[in-house]
Protein backbone atom coordinates (compact mmCIF):
# COMPACT_ATOMS: atom_id res chain seq x y z
CA UNK A 1 0.00 0.00 0.00
CA UNK A 2 2.78 2.10 1.19
CA UNK A 3 4.87 1.59 -2.23
CA UNK A 4 1.82 2.31 -4.46
CA UNK A 5 0.58 5.70 -2.40
CA UNK A 6 4.61 6.60 -3.20
CA UNK A 7 4.02 5.49 -6.92
CA UNK A 8 1.20 7.80 -7.34
CA UNK A 9 2.71 10.63 -5.77
CA UNK A 10 6.13 9.77 -8.31
CA UNK A 11 3.44 9.89 -11.22
CA UNK A 12 1.77 12.94 -10.07
CA UNK A 13 5.11 14.94 -9.08
CA UNK A 14 6.25 14.07 -13.17
CA UNK A 15 2.82 15.39 -14.16
CA UNK A 16 3.13 18.55 -11.94
CA UNK A 17 6.89 19.20 -13.84
CA UNK A 18 6.06 18.41 -16.74
CA UNK A 19 2.89 20.97 -16.76
CA UNK A 20 2.03 23.37 -13.91
CA UNK A 21 5.62 23.74 -12.89
CA UNK A 22 7.04 25.09 -16.61
CA UNK A 23 4.15 27.75 -16.01
CA UNK A 24 6.76 29.35 -13.09
CA UNK A 25 8.67 32.06 -14.25
CA UNK A 26 12.31 31.48 -15.18
CA UNK A 27 13.72 33.01 -12.56
CA UNK A 28 12.01 30.32 -10.11
CA UNK A 29 12.81 27.33 -11.94
CA UNK A 30 11.65 23.68 -12.15
CA UNK A 31 11.51 22.26 -8.54
CA UNK A 32 12.49 18.62 -9.15
CA UNK A 33 10.09 16.69 -6.56
CA UNK A 34 10.39 13.09 -8.40
CA UNK A 35 14.29 12.97 -7.55
CA UNK A 36 13.49 14.21 -4.05
CA UNK A 37 11.40 11.63 -3.92
CA UNK A 38 13.85 8.97 -5.12
CA UNK A 39 16.35 10.16 -2.99
CA UNK A 40 13.76 9.39 -0.18
CA UNK A 41 13.23 5.71 -1.06
CA UNK A 42 16.86 5.26 -1.42
CA UNK A 43 16.97 5.85 1.75
CA UNK A 44 14.24 3.88 3.68
CA UNK A 45 12.45 1.62 1.14
CA UNK A 46 13.29 -2.02 1.00
CA UNK A 47 15.91 -2.93 -1.98
CA UNK A 48 13.40 -4.65 -4.46
CA UNK A 49 10.37 -2.38 -4.19
CA UNK A 50 12.37 0.62 -3.37
CA UNK A 51 14.67 0.00 -6.93
CA UNK A 52 11.33 -1.60 -8.95
CA UNK A 53 9.50 2.17 -8.21
CA UNK A 54 13.07 3.91 -9.27
CA UNK A 55 13.31 2.08 -12.39
CA UNK A 56 9.51 2.92 -13.11
CA UNK A 57 9.97 6.61 -12.54
CA UNK A 58 12.70 7.45 -14.60
CA UNK A 59 10.82 5.18 -17.35
CA UNK A 60 7.48 7.34 -16.69
CA UNK A 61 9.93 10.43 -17.39
CA UNK A 62 11.76 9.59 -20.46
CA UNK A 63 8.09 9.18 -21.69
CA UNK A 64 7.95 12.85 -21.22
CA UNK A 65 11.60 14.06 -21.82
CA UNK A 66 14.58 13.77 -23.66
CA UNK A 67 15.08 12.06 -26.97
CA UNK A 68 17.17 8.78 -25.80
CA UNK A 69 15.70 6.15 -23.88
CA UNK A 70 16.87 4.87 -20.86
CA UNK A 71 19.17 7.42 -19.42
CA UNK A 72 16.81 8.45 -16.81
CA UNK A 73 16.04 5.08 -15.98
CA UNK A 74 19.85 3.88 -15.04
CA UNK A 75 20.78 7.53 -13.82
CA UNK A 76 17.93 6.92 -10.78
CA UNK A 77 18.89 3.73 -10.02
CA UNK A 78 22.42 4.62 -9.90
CA UNK A 79 21.35 6.81 -7.29
CA UNK A 80 19.21 4.16 -5.52
CA UNK A 81 21.79 1.65 -5.15
CA UNK A 82 24.93 4.75 -4.85
CA UNK A 83 22.97 6.07 -1.39
CA UNK A 84 21.79 2.34 -0.20
CA UNK A 85 25.31 1.25 -0.09
CA UNK A 86 26.38 4.66 1.48
CA UNK A 87 23.50 4.59 3.88
CA UNK A 88 24.83 1.14 5.74
CA UNK A 89 28.34 2.73 6.28
CA UNK A 90 26.70 6.43 7.41
CA UNK A 91 23.98 7.99 9.12
CA UNK A 92 22.90 9.21 5.39
CA UNK A 93 18.95 9.59 6.73
CA UNK A 94 19.47 12.31 9.50
CA UNK A 95 17.66 15.01 7.96
CA UNK A 96 20.54 17.87 8.66
CA UNK A 97 22.42 15.76 5.90
CA UNK A 98 19.62 15.54 3.32
CA UNK A 99 20.47 19.37 1.45
CA UNK A 100 23.78 17.92 0.74
CA UNK A 101 22.94 14.59 -0.09
CA UNK A 102 20.64 16.08 -2.83
CA UNK A 103 22.74 18.21 -3.96
CA UNK A 104 25.46 15.75 -4.73
CA UNK A 105 23.63 13.63 -6.26
CA UNK A 106 20.98 15.57 -8.31
CA UNK A 107 24.74 16.95 -10.16
CA UNK A 108 25.48 13.47 -10.77
CA UNK A 109 21.82 12.34 -12.20
CA UNK A 110 22.64 15.58 -14.50
CA UNK A 111 26.11 14.93 -15.48
CA UNK A 112 25.23 11.43 -15.90
CA UNK A 113 22.55 12.31 -18.39
CA UNK A 114 24.51 14.98 -19.94
CA UNK A 115 27.68 12.90 -20.75
CA UNK A 116 25.56 10.17 -22.09
CA UNK A 117 23.81 12.44 -24.47
CA UNK A 118 27.38 13.91 -25.60
CA UNK A 119 28.12 9.77 -26.53
CA UNK A 120 25.10 9.24 -27.91
CA UNK A 121 25.03 11.81 -30.21
CA UNK A 122 28.75 13.22 -29.95
CA UNK A 123 27.32 16.51 -32.67
CA UNK A 124 24.85 17.16 -30.32
CA UNK A 125 26.57 19.49 -28.21
CA UNK A 126 25.10 21.12 -25.54
CA UNK A 127 26.75 23.66 -23.31
CA UNK A 128 26.55 22.84 -19.79
CA UNK A 129 24.97 25.77 -18.13
CA UNK A 130 25.97 26.04 -14.87
CA UNK A 131 24.00 28.89 -14.00
CA UNK A 132 20.28 26.75 -14.92
CA UNK A 133 22.24 23.94 -13.18
CA UNK A 134 23.15 25.68 -9.86
CA UNK A 135 19.72 27.67 -9.72
CA UNK A 136 17.91 23.52 -9.87
CA UNK A 137 20.48 22.48 -7.12
CA UNK A 138 19.15 24.75 -5.11
CA UNK A 139 15.47 24.78 -5.03
CA UNK A 140 16.06 20.58 -4.55
CA UNK A 141 18.08 21.80 -1.53
CA UNK A 142 16.08 24.15 -0.26
CA UNK A 143 13.35 22.10 -0.79
CA UNK A 144 15.22 18.48 0.81
CA UNK A 145 14.37 19.50 4.31
CA UNK A 146 10.65 20.15 4.18
CA UNK A 147 9.89 17.87 1.35
CA UNK A 148 11.69 14.75 3.18
CA UNK A 149 9.64 15.24 6.44
CA UNK A 150 6.38 15.08 4.36
CA UNK A 151 7.27 12.35 3.11
CA UNK A 152 8.62 10.92 6.13
CA UNK A 153 5.47 12.03 7.86
CA UNK A 154 3.44 9.96 4.92
CA UNK A 155 5.97 6.49 5.95
CA UNK A 156 5.26 6.95 9.29
CA UNK A 157 1.53 7.19 9.25
CA UNK A 158 1.46 3.72 7.15
CA UNK A 159 3.45 2.09 9.81
CA UNK A 160 0.67 3.47 12.71
CA UNK A 161 -1.86 2.17 10.43
CA UNK A 162 0.42 -0.81 10.43
CA UNK A 163 0.38 -1.68 14.00
CA UNK A 164 -3.23 -0.54 14.75
CA UNK A 165 -4.49 -3.06 12.09
CA UNK A 166 -5.86 -6.30 13.67
CA UNK A 167 -3.86 -8.36 11.63
CA UNK A 168 -0.36 -7.03 12.50
CA UNK A 169 -1.32 -6.45 16.38
CA UNK A 170 0.48 -8.45 18.43
CA UNK A 171 -0.99 -10.73 21.43
CA UNK A 172 0.77 -11.12 24.24
CA UNK A 173 1.25 -14.64 26.23
CA UNK A 174 -1.00 -17.27 25.80
CA UNK A 175 -4.42 -16.36 24.14
CA UNK A 176 -6.16 -19.63 24.53
CA UNK A 177 -4.43 -20.46 27.81
CA UNK A 178 -6.05 -17.16 29.30
CA UNK A 179 -9.15 -17.47 28.18
CA UNK A 180 -9.47 -20.91 29.88
CA UNK B 1 -61.82 70.11 56.97
CA UNK B 2 -63.77 74.01 57.18
CA UNK B 3 -61.76 75.71 54.77
CA UNK B 4 -62.26 72.77 52.49
CA UNK B 5 -66.16 72.46 52.68
CA UNK B 6 -66.17 76.41 52.45
CA UNK B 7 -63.95 76.14 49.61
CA UNK B 8 -66.27 73.63 48.21
CA UNK B 9 -69.51 75.76 48.56
CA UNK B 10 -67.90 78.29 46.83
CA UNK B 11 -66.75 76.80 43.81
CA UNK B 12 -70.10 76.71 41.83
CA UNK B 13 -70.62 80.33 41.74
CA UNK B 14 -67.08 81.33 40.79
CA UNK B 15 -66.93 78.69 38.07
CA UNK B 16 -70.09 79.57 36.82
CA UNK B 17 -69.15 83.58 36.98
CA UNK B 18 -65.40 82.36 35.08
CA UNK B 19 -67.90 80.19 32.44
CA UNK B 20 -70.10 83.34 31.83
CA UNK B 21 -66.87 85.27 31.52
CA UNK B 22 -65.37 82.99 28.93
CA UNK B 23 -68.46 82.94 27.06
CA UNK B 24 -68.73 86.84 26.87
CA UNK B 25 -65.34 87.01 25.91
CA UNK B 26 -66.11 84.28 23.59
CA UNK B 27 -69.08 85.81 21.91
CA UNK B 28 -67.52 88.88 21.65
CA UNK B 29 -64.97 87.76 19.51
CA UNK B 30 -67.08 86.05 17.47
CA UNK B 31 -68.79 89.23 16.96
CA UNK B 32 -65.63 91.32 16.21
CA UNK B 33 -64.67 88.75 13.85
CA UNK B 34 -67.15 88.01 11.95
CA UNK B 35 -66.98 89.20 8.31
CA UNK B 36 -63.13 90.62 9.00
CA UNK B 37 -60.48 90.24 7.09
CA UNK B 38 -57.93 90.56 9.45
CA UNK B 39 -56.10 89.28 12.66
CA UNK B 40 -57.78 90.41 15.90
CA UNK B 41 -55.84 90.72 18.93
CA UNK B 42 -56.74 86.67 19.73
CA UNK B 43 -56.50 85.13 16.41
CA UNK B 44 -53.04 86.70 16.61
CA UNK B 45 -52.29 85.22 20.38
CA UNK B 46 -53.56 81.95 18.72
CA UNK B 47 -51.35 82.27 15.75
CA UNK B 48 -47.95 83.28 17.39
CA UNK B 49 -48.72 80.41 19.79
CA UNK B 50 -49.89 77.49 17.98
CA UNK B 51 -47.52 78.57 15.34
CA UNK B 52 -44.36 78.62 17.77
CA UNK B 53 -46.01 75.01 18.25
CA UNK B 54 -46.48 74.46 14.95
CA UNK B 55 -42.57 75.71 14.30
CA UNK B 56 -41.41 73.05 16.81
CA UNK B 57 -43.22 70.36 15.73
CA UNK B 58 -41.90 70.96 12.19
CA UNK B 59 -38.48 71.08 12.95
CA UNK B 60 -38.82 67.84 15.04
CA UNK B 61 -40.31 66.85 11.82
CA UNK B 62 -37.72 67.41 10.12
CA UNK B 63 -35.20 66.12 11.59
CA UNK B 64 -36.50 62.90 12.01
CA UNK B 65 -37.22 62.62 8.43
CA UNK B 66 -33.76 63.35 7.43
CA UNK B 67 -31.90 61.36 9.91
CA UNK B 68 -34.38 58.56 8.12
CA UNK B 69 -34.22 59.91 4.97
CA UNK B 70 -30.32 59.44 5.46
CA UNK B 71 -30.69 56.09 6.92
CA UNK B 72 -32.97 54.87 4.07
CA UNK B 73 -30.53 56.53 1.70
CA UNK B 74 -27.21 54.42 3.11
CA UNK B 75 -29.29 51.16 2.82
CA UNK B 76 -29.71 52.34 -0.63
CA UNK B 77 -26.12 53.30 -1.32
CA UNK B 78 -24.71 50.53 0.07
CA UNK B 79 -27.30 48.23 -1.72
CA UNK B 80 -26.11 50.20 -4.96
CA UNK B 81 -22.72 49.73 -4.18
CA UNK B 82 -23.00 45.77 -3.92
CA UNK B 83 -25.01 45.51 -6.83
CA UNK B 84 -22.54 47.91 -8.93
CA UNK B 85 -19.68 45.56 -7.66
CA UNK B 86 -21.47 42.61 -9.12
CA UNK B 87 -21.74 44.35 -11.85
CA UNK B 88 -18.19 44.93 -12.24
CA UNK B 89 -17.09 41.71 -11.43
CA UNK B 90 -19.25 40.26 -14.19
CA UNK B 91 -18.35 42.79 -16.88
CA UNK B 92 -14.72 42.09 -15.97
CA UNK B 93 -15.66 38.30 -16.75
CA UNK B 94 -17.45 39.02 -19.55
CA UNK B 95 -14.62 41.32 -20.81
CA UNK B 96 -11.99 38.21 -20.04
CA UNK B 97 -13.99 36.16 -21.95
CA UNK B 98 -14.33 38.60 -25.03
CA UNK B 99 -10.87 38.88 -24.91
CA UNK B 100 -10.52 35.20 -24.90
CA UNK B 101 -12.50 34.80 -27.62
CA UNK B 102 -11.28 37.86 -29.84
CA UNK B 103 -7.50 35.94 -28.98
CA UNK B 104 -9.16 32.67 -30.19
CA UNK B 105 -10.34 34.40 -33.32
CA UNK B 106 -7.26 35.47 -34.12
CA UNK B 107 -5.16 32.44 -33.51
CA UNK B 108 -8.22 30.83 -35.59
CA UNK B 109 -7.65 33.03 -38.44
CA UNK B 110 -3.88 33.03 -38.68
CA UNK B 111 -4.36 29.02 -38.65
CA UNK B 112 -6.51 29.28 -41.60
CA UNK B 113 -4.19 31.28 -43.31
CA UNK B 114 -1.40 28.62 -42.76
CA UNK B 115 -3.70 26.23 -43.74
CA UNK B 116 -4.05 27.92 -46.94
CA UNK B 117 -0.42 28.22 -46.86
CA UNK B 118 0.38 24.50 -46.60
CA UNK B 119 -0.90 22.03 -49.68
CA UNK B 120 -0.74 19.36 -47.01
CA UNK B 121 -3.38 18.40 -44.86
CA UNK B 122 -2.74 19.78 -41.23
CA UNK B 123 -4.16 18.89 -37.81
CA UNK B 124 -4.53 21.57 -34.80
CA UNK B 125 -2.93 19.57 -31.49
CA UNK B 126 -2.76 21.78 -27.91
CA UNK B 127 0.24 21.60 -26.21
CA UNK B 128 -0.32 19.41 -22.74
CA UNK B 129 3.18 19.12 -21.51
CA UNK B 130 7.01 20.25 -21.78
CA UNK B 131 10.04 18.90 -20.93
CA UNK B 132 10.91 19.49 -17.05
CA UNK B 133 15.01 18.98 -18.22
CA UNK B 134 17.44 21.03 -18.77
CA UNK B 135 19.44 19.46 -21.65
CA UNK B 136 16.42 18.58 -23.71
CA UNK B 137 13.57 20.69 -25.50
CA UNK B 138 10.22 18.41 -26.35
CA UNK B 139 6.84 19.00 -25.68
CA UNK B 140 3.35 17.06 -25.43
CA UNK B 141 0.66 17.09 -27.89
CA UNK B 142 -3.01 15.55 -27.19
CA UNK B 143 -3.11 14.23 -30.64
CA UNK B 144 -1.82 10.91 -31.46
CA UNK B 145 -2.03 7.92 -33.93
CA UNK B 146 -5.97 7.82 -33.93
CA UNK B 147 -5.69 11.53 -35.61
CA UNK B 148 -3.54 10.00 -37.91
CA UNK B 149 0.26 11.67 -36.46
CA UNK B 150 3.24 9.69 -37.28
CA UNK B 151 6.52 10.21 -36.31
CA UNK B 152 8.75 12.39 -37.82
CA UNK B 153 5.82 14.49 -39.06
CA UNK B 154 6.25 18.26 -39.20
CA UNK B 155 4.93 20.13 -36.33
CA UNK B 156 4.76 24.44 -37.47
CA UNK B 157 2.74 27.45 -35.69
CA UNK B 158 1.90 31.01 -37.51
CA UNK B 159 5.16 32.33 -36.59
CA UNK B 160 7.05 29.22 -37.87
CA UNK B 161 8.87 25.98 -37.60
CA UNK B 162 8.36 24.04 -33.99
CA UNK B 163 9.84 20.54 -34.84
CA UNK B 164 8.85 17.18 -35.38
CA UNK B 165 7.25 14.49 -34.21
CA UNK B 166 9.59 11.84 -32.70
CA UNK B 167 7.33 9.36 -30.28
CA UNK B 168 3.78 8.99 -30.93
CA UNK B 169 1.03 6.53 -29.01
CA UNK B 170 -2.56 6.46 -29.62
CA UNK B 171 -3.80 9.84 -28.11
CA UNK B 172 -0.74 11.38 -27.65
CA UNK B 173 2.48 12.88 -29.58
CA UNK B 174 5.85 13.92 -28.29
CA UNK B 175 7.43 16.66 -30.60
CA UNK B 176 11.13 17.28 -31.04
CA UNK B 177 11.71 21.01 -30.62
CA UNK B 178 13.84 22.11 -33.15
CA UNK B 179 15.88 24.25 -30.59
CA UNK B 180 16.90 21.10 -29.26
CA UNK B 181 20.70 20.45 -30.25
CA UNK B 182 19.21 16.97 -31.46
CA UNK B 183 17.19 18.75 -33.73
CA UNK B 184 18.45 19.79 -37.43
CA UNK B 185 16.07 21.68 -40.41
CA UNK B 186 17.29 21.92 -43.87
CA UNK B 187 17.35 26.06 -44.19
CA UNK B 188 18.01 28.95 -46.21
CA UNK B 189 18.84 32.50 -46.28
CA UNK B 190 16.21 34.17 -47.66
CA UNK B 191 18.26 37.16 -48.88
CA UNK B 192 21.37 35.63 -50.42
CA UNK B 193 19.90 32.12 -51.37
CA UNK B 194 22.79 30.20 -49.04
CA UNK B 195 21.81 27.09 -47.94
CA UNK B 196 22.66 25.40 -44.86
CA UNK B 197 21.15 23.71 -41.70
CA UNK B 198 19.85 24.65 -38.71
CA UNK B 199 20.98 22.68 -35.56
CA UNK B 200 19.35 23.48 -32.10
CA UNK B 201 21.63 24.92 -28.98
CA UNK B 202 18.44 24.36 -26.17
CA UNK B 203 17.92 28.24 -26.09
CA UNK B 204 17.96 29.02 -29.95
CA UNK B 205 19.67 28.11 -33.51
CA UNK B 206 22.79 27.44 -34.95
CA UNK B 207 22.77 27.97 -38.86
CA UNK B 208 25.81 25.88 -40.09
CA UNK B 209 27.18 24.87 -43.06
CA UNK B 210 26.78 27.93 -44.95
CA UNK B 211 30.01 28.83 -46.84
CA UNK B 212 31.75 32.31 -46.14
CA UNK B 213 31.77 33.09 -49.76
CA UNK B 214 28.43 33.69 -49.66
CA UNK B 215 27.07 37.11 -47.90
CA UNK B 216 24.90 36.86 -44.63
CA UNK B 217 24.23 39.90 -42.42
CA UNK B 218 22.01 40.37 -38.97
CA UNK B 219 18.30 40.45 -39.91
CA UNK B 220 18.75 38.61 -42.84
CA UNK B 221 15.34 36.42 -42.23
CA UNK B 222 16.17 32.28 -42.23
CA UNK B 223 13.50 29.95 -43.82
CA UNK B 224 13.20 26.08 -44.46
CA UNK B 225 14.42 25.43 -47.92
CA UNK B 226 12.68 22.27 -48.39
CA UNK B 227 15.61 20.13 -49.53
CA UNK B 228 15.07 17.31 -47.18
CA UNK B 229 11.14 17.13 -47.89
CA UNK B 230 10.21 17.25 -43.87
CA UNK B 231 9.10 20.34 -43.85
CA UNK B 232 7.35 22.57 -46.40
CA UNK B 233 9.54 25.21 -48.57
CA UNK B 234 9.52 28.78 -47.13
CA UNK B 235 8.49 28.26 -43.46
CA UNK B 236 9.92 30.61 -41.65
CA UNK B 237 12.74 29.51 -38.90
CA UNK B 238 14.24 32.55 -37.49
CA UNK B 239 16.39 35.93 -37.98
CA UNK B 240 19.82 36.21 -38.07
CA UNK B 241 21.27 38.01 -34.98
CA UNK B 242 24.95 37.61 -35.09
CA UNK B 243 27.41 36.29 -37.64
CA UNK B 244 30.84 35.53 -36.48
CA UNK B 245 34.29 37.02 -37.60
CA UNK B 246 35.98 33.76 -37.50
CA UNK B 247 38.58 33.79 -40.34
CA UNK B 248 39.12 30.22 -39.67
CA UNK B 249 37.53 27.53 -41.28
CA UNK B 250 35.09 27.57 -44.51
CA UNK B 251 31.67 27.91 -42.65
CA UNK B 252 30.10 30.63 -41.55
CA UNK B 253 29.07 30.73 -37.76
CA UNK B 254 25.81 32.25 -37.53
CA UNK B 255 23.01 32.64 -34.46
CA UNK B 256 19.74 32.91 -35.22
CA UNK B 257 16.79 34.02 -33.30
CA UNK B 258 13.93 31.90 -33.29
CA UNK B 259 10.39 33.15 -34.49
CA UNK B 260 8.51 30.90 -32.38
CA UNK B 261 8.70 31.79 -28.69
CA UNK B 262 8.75 28.37 -27.63
CA UNK B 263 8.23 28.99 -23.70
CA UNK B 264 4.68 30.59 -24.87
CA UNK B 265 3.23 27.57 -27.13
CA UNK B 266 -0.17 27.01 -26.67
CA UNK B 267 -1.09 25.17 -30.13
CA UNK B 268 0.43 23.74 -32.67
CA UNK B 269 -0.39 22.55 -36.21
CA UNK B 270 0.67 19.04 -37.02
CA UNK B 271 1.31 18.60 -41.17
CA UNK B 272 -0.09 15.60 -42.14
CA UNK B 273 2.78 14.21 -44.14
CA UNK B 274 5.16 10.71 -43.87
CA UNK B 275 8.90 12.57 -43.39
CA UNK B 276 11.57 11.22 -41.99
CA UNK B 277 13.14 12.03 -38.59
CA UNK B 278 15.75 15.01 -39.21
CA UNK B 279 18.77 14.27 -37.67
Amino acid sequence: MRIFIFFLLGTLFIALQTTVFQALPQWMGVPDLLFLLIVFLALHAKPGSGALLTVLFGIALEVFSGYFLGLYAVAYLLVFFIIKGLSTRFDLDALNHQPSLVALTFLFVNAFVYLSSLMLSAESLVPWRWGSILQRVLIVVILAIPVTRWFASISEWFDRRRKQSPIFRQKKGNYYKARG
Amino acid sequence: MAYEHRKKKSDPVKRLLLVAILVALAVTAIVTTVGRKEFGLTHRLAFESLGTTQQLFAKATDAVSGIWGNYLNLVGVSQENERLQQEIKRYIALNAEYREAVATNVRLNQLLDLKQKIEQPVLTAHVIGRDPALWFKTLTIDKGISAGIEKGMPVVTVEGVVGQVINVSPSFAKVLLAIDPNSAVDAIVQSSRSLGIIKGDGQGYQLEYVLKEKAVNTDDLVVTSGMSGVFPKGLLIGTVVDVGKDRRGMFHTITVRPAVDFRELEYVTVILQAAPVAE
